[in-house]
Order: C-alpha cells, then sequence, then structure tokens
C-alpha cells in the first residue's frame, strides 16, 4: 500500500512537473504531505524570521543615468515544454554570476592626468590663478 | 589606492563635554525630541546634520577614487580601547573602557567625561542617529510581537519573557554612496504562442518563443548603502545567529544623521566598529551590482519567459564612506544554541524578531495535519477514479 502511494505520489509530481495538469486525481494525494510540511515550514518562518532581511538592492536610493540598451532577436524555440527560459536569473539580482561578474575600479584622476585634460580642452595659455597653497610661478 | 579623508572629527576632545548655556556635563538625550539635554538648566540643543556640515550632499556623479569620512579610517589593531582621562576639573585619572562605554563619571568630583576624539580603535564615528522611539514604546512593540507567537514558542522563553529588559543599543554601520556604471548581457525570451498535443492519454502543453540577445549599460549613482561594520553582526547565517533580525528592521532616515557626541550615548550602550574600508569593498561592489540587476529588471519587463544574465560588470569611479551609529532596541534571549534577537527600530518603530520554537510539538501538528491531509485527497482520489 505504501510503495503504491509512493509510485503514485511520485508519478504525479513528474506528471505535474511536465505541465500535464489535466487530471488532478492523482495529485490530491500531494494534499497531506503538502499541508504537513507546508505548515511546518510556514509557522517556522512565522516564529524564528530567518528569511527576513531588508531588501536593500529595491530600497535603496539610486539614480540611473544613460541608459543604453540592446535588444536582438538570435533564435527561435519551437516546441519545448520549459514554461521559462533555461536558468532564469533576471528577477533574482543578489545572485552573482561567478565568473561571468567582473569589477573595475577606476583610479581617481591624477593631478598629470587633470592637467593633460585642461590642455585638452583648449584651456590652455589662459592665465589663472593658482590653487591654494600652491607655490605659483 | 590613495584616499581622500575628510575630517569630522571638528577638533573635539576628550573629556568634559559642557552644556553651552551653563557649563553642566550632566547631559543626555531626550528621546522623543531627539535633543540633547542639559538636567541641570534644561538647556536644549542638537549637533548639525553631518550631510550639509561635511558635504556628504555633494552630486554623487562627482565622486571619484575613494574619500572616507575620519571616522570611517581604518582601525589599528595596536589601539587600545581602554583610554585614561585627566578630569580637568580635579585632576584625577579616571579610565574609560571604550569597548564598553564611551562615557565615565569621575569618582571624586562627579563630573561626566566622554570620548569624543574620533580613536582608530573604531569607537568614534562620524555621525549618529538619536533614538526617537521612547523604551515605553519599544517594550510594547516587543510584547506584541512576542504575544502573536506564544503557541508553538519554547514553554522556557515564554515563561522567562522580561521586555522590560530591552536594551537601547547603538549599532556601528558604514554608510556608502558609489559613483558607478553597470553592463549587463545576457539571453532573453518572448513566448509566441502555446498549445497542447496528445499524447497518449494525456495533453501535454509546448511553447514556441523567440530568444533574444539582451545587453543594458546605465552609469548609477548609489545614495546611502547601509553596510554592517561589526564583523560579528555582519554574519547573518540563520543557522548559527540572528543577526537577520537586526538587518531586518532598516531602513533608517540616515539623512538625519548628526554629527557623533558621547551625551547622544548617555543611557545607552554601542557597539564597536570592527569593519574598514578595505574590508568592506568586496560586500560594496556586490550590493552595487545587486542595486543594479535590481534597476535593470524594470527594464525587461517584455520577457515574459524571463532573462538569464550570463555577464555583469560593474565600473567603480569613485566612492565615499562615512560611520555612524544607528539606534536599535534590542531584546535577547539565549536559548542554550542560539541568542534569539527581538529587534526595534529606535527611529521608525519597525519591529521584528525571533522566538525559539517548540519543535516536537510543531512536528506532532505538523504531521497530524499531514495524516489528515493524506486521507481527505486520498478519498478524493477515489473518488475520481
Amino acid at each position: 500500500m505504501l510503495n503504491e502511494l509512493t509510485l503514485s505520489i511520485a508519478a504525479t509530481s513528474v506528471a505535474w512537473a511536465n505541465g500535464e495538469t489535466d487530471n488532478i486525481g492523482p495529485l490530491l494525494w500531494l494534499l497531506g504531505p503538502a499541508a504537513g510540511i507546508g505548515f511546518y515550514v510556514l509557522t517556522f518562518l512565522r516564529y524564528r524570521n530567518a528569511n527576513k532581511r531588508h531588501a536593500y538592492e529595491r530600497q535603496t536610493s539610486s539614480d540611473v543615468h544613460d541608459l543604453r540598451t540592446h535588444d536582438a532577436v538570435v533564435d527561435r524555440i519551437r516546441g519545448t515544454r520549459n514554461r521559462s527560459i533555461r536558468g532564469a536569473n533576471g528577477s533574482r539580482p543578489l545572485d552573482r554570476l561567478g565568473r561571468g561578474t567582473t569589477v573595475t575600479v577606476v583610479p581617481p584622476p591624477t593631478i598629470e592626468s587633470i592637467i593633460e585634460e585642461h590642455t585638452q580642452s583648449g584651456d590652455a595659455g589662459q592665465q589663472t590663478d593658482p590653487p591654494p597653497g600652491h607655490p605659483g610661478v | 589606492m590613495a584616499e581622500r579623508v575628510i575630517d569630522t572629527s571638528d577638533d573635539q576632545s576628550d573629556g568634559l563635554d559642557r552644556c553651552p548655556r551653563c557649563g553642566s556635563t550632566e547631559i543626555s538625550l531626550r528621546v522623543g525630541t531627539g535633543m540633547l539635554m542639559c538636567h541641570f538648566c534644561r538647556h536644549e540643543w542638537a549637533e548639525e546634520v553631518i550631510e550639509q556640515k561635511f558635504g556628504f550632499d555633494s552630486a554623487i556623479s562627482d565622486l571619484a577614487g575613494t574619500t572616507i569620512a575620519s571616522g570611517a579610517a581604518g582601525i589599528q589593531e595596536s589601539a587600545e580601547d581602554v583610554l585614561t582621562l585627566k578630569c580637568q576639573a580635579c585632576g584625577a585619572e579616571v579610565i574609560v573602557n571604550t569597548a564598553q562605554a564611551m562615557q565615565s563619571r569621575c569618582h571624586w568630583c562627579r563630573q561626566v567625561l566622554s570620548i569624543n576624539a574620533q580613536q582608530p580603535n573604531g569607537a568614534v564615528p562620524d555621525g549618529l542617529l538619536p533614538f526617537s522611539v521612547p523604551r515605553e514604546d519599544a517594550i510594547a512593540r516587543i510584547t506584541q510581537f512576542v504575544k502573536k507567537r506564544t503557541f508553538f514558542a519554547h514553554p522556557k522563553f515564554v515563561k522567562e519573557f522580561a521586555p522590560t529588559e530591552v536594551v537601547g543599543v547603538y549599532m556601528p554601520y558604514l554608510l556608502l554612496d558609489a559613483n558607478t556604471s553597470v553592463d549587463l548581457r545576457g539571453y532573453g525570451e518572448i513566448q509566441t504562442r502555446t498549445y497542447t498535443r496528445k499524447e497518449g492519454d494525456r495533453d501535454v502543453r509546448y511553447y514556441d518563443a523567440d530568444v533574444y540577445q539582451v545587453a543594458r549599460s546605465f552609469d548609477l549613482h548609489i545614495d546611502d548603502v547601509v553596510i554592517e561594520s561589526s564583523g560579528e553582526r555582519a554574519d547573518m547565517d540563520w543557522r548559527r545567529n540572528t543577526n537577520n533580525i537586526i538587518n531586518a528592521i532598516q531602513p533608517f532616515d540616515v539623512k538625519s544623521a548628526v554629527q557623533y557626541n558621547a551625551n547622544y550615548l548617555s543611557g545607552f550602550t554601542s557597539e564597536k566598529r570592527t569593519l574598514d574600508v578595505s574590508g568592506l569593498s568586496g560586500e560594496a561592489h556586490s550590493r552595487a551590482l545587486s542595486i543594479g540587476r535590481a534597476r535593470a529588471q524594470e527594464t525587461i519587463g517584455q520577457y515574459g519567459r524571463g532573462v538569464r544574465w550570463e555577464g555583469e560588470h560593474l565600473t567603480v569611479k569613485g566612492t565615499r564612506w562615512v560611520s555612524v551609529y544607528l539606534p536599535i532596541w534590542l531584546y535577547s534571549y539565549f536559548d542554550g544554541r542560539l541568542t534569539h534577537f527581538v529587534a526595534v527600530n529606535g527611529r521608525t518603530g519597525a519591529t521584528m524578531g525571533s522566538v525559539p520554537l517548540r519543535h516536537g510539538k510543531l512536528a506532532l501538528i505538523s504531521t497530524i495535519i499531514g495524516i489528515v491531509g493524506t486521507v481527505v485527497g486520498g478519498i478524493g482520489a477515489i473518488a475520481l477514479g
């Protein structure tokens, strides 16, 4: 009896995962285990609040400027049974991408680079007051 | 890399910190108004808001390199926690252990001596947010929170619950402003058709979709990310601790942070900063990328089947770091394995907590629900054939 129940639950789970939901009869066998596990998990979270945190990624003030976008069709999929893109992470901003994550820290401008930029902007030759603390010429 | 330091010490010194009107050192925070109050002449005043005073509100787009407010400067391991001050009133030598308190009373003349000068031990921040939620309010919020969670709570916790033991704690954080740009690349899919096919006696659903190459690039100016700067509190693994509770009561109105003055800490405790800017750069980059990805999510709504980012690049052009103390009412309970916190945001009153469970009782009732559900579901399944 237990084996039959286990096989029924397993078969039902596979069928549900594949989107075959027209026959809900076998699904009802999952009602009990799902309710028991669900009650345990929800009560645990209500008391321990182990899943609570500050959603800084959405609540921190930030401004986006100079947005550049690129969207180009590169392929067409026919007859997939997956409901969403494989490896979807567009709505999981906290997930880093392993080797796909890279960071560059730009060094602050040096006095030489500031002078060079100043020169290239065509201001060279104009007389300006030396900054405070500058020995002057 | 060279760092630019903004001096926020304002030449403050240790020792007697007197009321500007009468010269008394009997000063404390008047919770509710957020003002300092002299207990002798009742004069009230407040320190200046640091954003304006030290120019922390300048344009984030202008940030280049690393700018650090002096209260967030590097911690020297050799720096002592225990400082000896000479009382300017009577000349006695008074010891202040900055790991426990930032003020001490002279045992000879009863004057209060304050630690206001920035130390290389992380004890004095650039600014702080004074408590504005009164202690009685915090006790009521904690009591209400726990009362809603008593049925499955551990009976020892319920028996020993004493919300009047709540403590006002100033927790250390670093505020980060960041001038960055973010580049993302990946793939997105838009469904073009869905249909079912008969396979044996079952209907199986299929989907057609267009696959897009997706890229987003933008400049991202981030204002006041709040990062835990106590190494102990930064660890938020729920299996080892309940530090996530303290994190969950954010946000704080950090724009209102005022210049540090030890008198704000009178009657409260504080936890020292133990993490440096250099040690937090990895966390800062991760947070900036997370904010960037969250902002990018606003631009990919057309991809109904979702987006898979395969590359993300953060360019950090400039950062600005400021250290602050933020106010938290904290009730803690050690159950023999974990310290459970119930925390109240000392500015907004937001409350979160962890209540120790009686696992046996919860497992028993969950099992009963499982058995009843299985019987009911089984009858339904048999009835449907």
